[in-house]
């Protein structure tokens, strides 16, 4: 089992388009602190907003991360793992070793995992050295839904805990792209269904979808106690519901073609 | 020329999804009528932006075209060209007597074609949905318009609008055409495709906070994304005064030519294919 995470992770890497995403999305992230830079403002919704400053800068980007995350460089990355692999032909390579077949499908899952927190860790850290540089250094802080001042130790905490909702949040994308990428046998069509089903979902559920597309006032929601109990129930639900119908279709799929 | 047209066309309809697209169409309109219906409650009758039969084609569309039609153009896009020759299908088109050039050519009809029928189903099926979800009102106020219209007159100026509509279409699609040519995998295809389109979205947004003066000029500078036209610029262009109809115009035919001319020139010239 860790024998076959660490050929997935290896596989990851392997790709050209992984190493590409990476530097595009590092790129962003510095342009958009850039820019944050200029507007000089941090948004909880469009109508309250709060100065920026080094400590809390890396709660602030987030909220324009997210869609840059959920819809462009995690369905990519996912895509390629779940569905690619498979579909291409590439997978069978890995089969014909001997183990379960729900081993597979786990240690894929297990691969993502590793990577979405990768790539939280690296924003984490980006965004932590970015708002020493180029923001106003600060001995303590406010958050929004949250009492009291923040020093730079507090600061540090809330900023993690924060980054951990986010994480949270991902992994529920992760679960559902699993899911939608064994249904559907197409990487196009998979990509496309994962993309339509989060903004599709806006439409037909409602607000209490729209953290997929921005998170930000979510976050602070949870942090501060105050939020609703959908949001609760939507991301436990979408993580069970789709790490265990996942692992149902995968173990009865017919792997003879 | 015209067969391999014809082959083109019917190996786009040969595949599920197209299928799945066109049959989404009825759903995307409900979900949107819905929306407008709730938000009929909070604007007045006499406000633009109250939905009724007359004007819910236009009305129907005017967020769809930035999301629906935009990534179903890229979901054509990347299957009819990135999946081809990738998976070596193409090579069974390419072994007839026909030069790249002609299949490229070909290739963006089909795709176009499809494209337009898609805008048909939709203004067909928003007709109908509107005709028994929407309100039925007589005097219609329409974006950009002083006085009311009737509801022929709206007809009228929604086929306007979707004719359009489509020119947007089709300047979204030569970009889409673009990055399917030069990706090389479907996911890279659809990845960056989707990519764009974000951007697009984003932008207008932050030239705005960066200008200083808020004028005519930054409104010409947002312009330049293609989704900023397909969201305001239509409306504006069709308005009483054609604000900007010359210049909106002018970038999505500049939009067209240079990426359908660069990416005929990458297909032709490459031989990656073979």
């Amino acid at each position: 089992m860790k024998d076959l995470v660490i050929s997935e992770l290896e596989r990851v890497w392997s790709r050209g388009k992984t190493k590409g995403l990476l530097i595009l999305f590092i790129g962003v992230t510095i342009l958009w602190g850039v820019f944050m830079k200029q507007s000089d403002m941090g948004f909880y919704d469009p109508d309250t907003i709060m100065k920026l400053n080094s400590l809390n800068f890396g709660v602030f980007i987030v909220r324009d991360i997210h869609p840059l995350l959920v819809f462009v460089v995690l369905p990519m990355l996912y895509v390629d793992c779940f569905n690619g692999e498979h579909s291409l032909g590439y997978y069978r390579n890995v089969m014909i070793r001997p183990y379960e077949k729900w081993q597979f499908i786990v240690s894929k899952i297990i691969t993502q995992m590793i990577v979405t927190f990768i790539v939280v860790v690296i924003m984490f850290v980006l965004t932590t050295i970015l708002g020493n540089l180029f923001f106003n250094k600060v001995d303590s802080t406010e958050f929004f839904k949250v009492s009291g001042n923040f020093s730079f130790l507090g600061a540090f905490i809330y900023r993690a805990k924060y980054y951990f909702v986010e994480f949270v949040i991902l992994i529920s994308v992760l679960s559902l792209s699993a899911l939608i990428c064994t249904i559907i046998p197409n990487v196009v069509l998979a990509f496309m269904s994962i993309v339509g089903f989060f903004i599709g979902g806006i439409y037909v559920l409602g607000d209490d979808f729209f953290f997929f597309l921005s998170s930000g006032k979510d976050i602070f929601d949870v942090l501060g106690n105050v939020q609703s109990y959908n949001f609760y129930i939507i991301i436990v639900s979408f993580i069970i519901i789709g790490i265990t119908s996942t692992l149902t279709l995968w173990k009865r799929k017919d792997f003879l073609y | 020329m015209k067969n391999l047209f014809v082959c083109e066309f019917e190996r786009i309809w040969s595949k599920k999804s197209t299928w799945l697209l066109f049959l989404l169409i009825p759903f995307v309109i409900l979900a949107s009528g819905k929306y407008y219906l709730s938000h009929n409650l909070e604007v007045g009758l006499t406000s633009a932006e109250f939905t009724s039969v007359g004007n819910f084609p236009a009305a129907t569309i005017q967020e769809q075209l930035m999301t629906f039609f935009n990534a179903s153009a890229l979901l054509i896009i990347a299957l009819a060209i990135t999946e081809e020759y990738r998976t070596g299908e193409i090579r069974m088109v390419l072994v007839r007597c026909k030069s790249f050039g002609q299949l490229f050519v070909c290739k963006i009809f089909a795709i176009f074609t499809t494209i337009f029928m898609m805008l048909i189903t939709y203004f067909i099926c928003s007709l109908v949905i509107g005709y028994f979800l929407m309100p039925r009102v007589d005097n219609i106020k329409i974006f950009y318009y002083d006085g009311f219209f009737t509801i022929s007159q709206s007809f009228i100026y929604g086929l306007k609008y979707y004719s359009y509509s489509f020119i947007t279409l089709l300047a979204f699609a030569s970009v889409g055409i673009f990055i399917g040519i030069i990706s090389r995998s479907i996911t890279t295809a659809i990845g960056s495709g989707v990519g764009f389109l974000l951007f697009s979205l984003i932008y207008p947004q932050l030239v705005y906070i960066f200008s200083s003066i808020k004028g005519v000029g930054t409104m010409k500078i947002q312009m330049l994304s293609i989704t900023h036209i397909q969201h305001m610029g239509i409306a504006m262009a069709l308005g009483e005064r054609s604000l900007f109809f010359g210049w909106s115009t002018l970038i999505l035919v500049v939009y067209i030519v240079v990426f359908i001319t660069t990416s005929y020139v990458i297909f032709t010239r490459s031989d990656k294919n073979i």
